[in-house]
């Protein structure tokens, strides 16, 4: 129970530091600014458990933990982290089915015009914006012909999802 | 405890992962989501199996056991979201775009190959198919409500983490 208690606590801790930071600004590069925050926060919250230690009192049977029950217990944090990651886009941009999902339900009883529906879902909706992001998270870039690349980063980003896909023979997907 | 009873999980994995993609590619009615769930519950019972094999207290490393099943379902989770993203994540369709082309896309070469009507259809037939919205005389209703559920979750921490921001 000590490690979910540590792995979970280092995780609480870094989720509230993070709502903390983004209520006084929302970083433009989200997702980069999580992801720096992570081993300092590792680092930090292990130190402020140690702390923690040497000033309580009680029974502290519970917090005692086994050099290799902090490597669990950081291995815990660590996967609550990554899934908060891989679930963080879709908090940060409405994906387009819960989209359409919510238009269809805000028009209740009556229904959503069909034509209606698909028109207001443009390329200036759905497409440019992220395209855009890919270049401010620096995935891509427009060279000097006005033509989209990948950079290294974006190369090596894609590259894992590619072979997957491949492997499993599947489509493009999107 | 050993460092051994950390790999568990890890190793769990792996046998997540093989398997969910020997099922796919080899039973080929088989959707993708189910060859998911066949690839997490095997790897649940390898971690079962190797927690048996590797603690000669079973019921004693039950704590050991809760932290490692939580840490394999997380890494479940991850996965499952990776191959979500590879199956309907714009942004990863872009790159894969870029990656193919090789020289290149202009913004219109690029929504030659992929644009929102490529991403309506897909995601409308989506929903129809799995009932979670319906057509009735040319208007769309909601059907089954569990994406209407998800996407006021989603809803709900998007106002608590970032106010009222809306990006599409």
């Amino acid at each position: 129970m000590s490690v979910i208690l540590f792995g979970f606590g280092l995780f609480i801790f870094y989720f509230v530091t993070h709502y903390l930071i983004w209520k006084i600004h929302i970083p433009r590069r989200q997702v980069q600014v999580l992801l720096m925050l992570f081993p300092v926060l590792m680092i930090l919250g292990f130190l402020a458990f140690q702390l923690f230690l040497k000033g309580y009192e009680g029974d502290g049977s519970l917090f005692s933990l086994l050099f290799v029950e902090y490597l669990q217990g950081c291995l815990l944090f660590t996967v609550l982290f990554a899934a908060y990651i891989v679930t963080y886009p879709a908090i940060e941009i409405d994906s387009p089915s819960l989209v359409i999902i919510t238009h269809v339900s805000d028009k209740g009883p009556t229904g959503l015009d069909k034509e209606l529906l698909e028109k207001s879902l443009t390329d200036e909706l759905l497409v440019k914006p992220r395209i855009e992001d890919l270049v401010t998270e620096k995935m891509i870039f427009i060279g000097q012909d006005g033509k989209y690349r990948l950079t290294a980063k974006g190369r090596w980003f894609i590259l894992p999802f590619s072979f997957y896909r491949n492997l499993i023979g599947a489509g493009k997907g999107g | 405890m050993n460092a051994l009873f950390i790999m568990i999980p890890v190793i769990s994995f792996g046998f997540n992962i093989i398997m969910q993609v020997l099922t796919f590619k080899s039973i080929h009615s088989l959707p993708l989501l189910k060859s998911i769930y066949s690839g997490f519950i095997t790897g649940l019972i390898v971690l079962f199996v190797c927690h048996i094999c590797f603690s000669n207290r079973f019921i004693q490393s039950g704590g050991y056991l809760l932290a490692n099943f939580i840490i394999y379902s997380l890494l479940g989770y991850c996965y499952f979201n990776f191959v979500c993203l590879g199956e309907t994540a714009r942004r990863i369709r872009i790159l894969r775009e870029l990656l193919d082309a090789g020289e290149g896309l202009s913004y219109d070469e690029l929504l030659k190959r992929y644009n929102a009507k490529d991403i309506v259809e897909v995601r409308i037939k989506r929903l129809l198919t799995n009932g979670q919205i319906v057509l009735k005389d040319g208007r769309y209703f909601i059907g089954k409500p569990v994406v209407l559920g998800m996407a006021k979750a989603v809803g709900l921490l998007k106002w608590i983490l970032l106010g009222n921001a809306k990006r599409v």
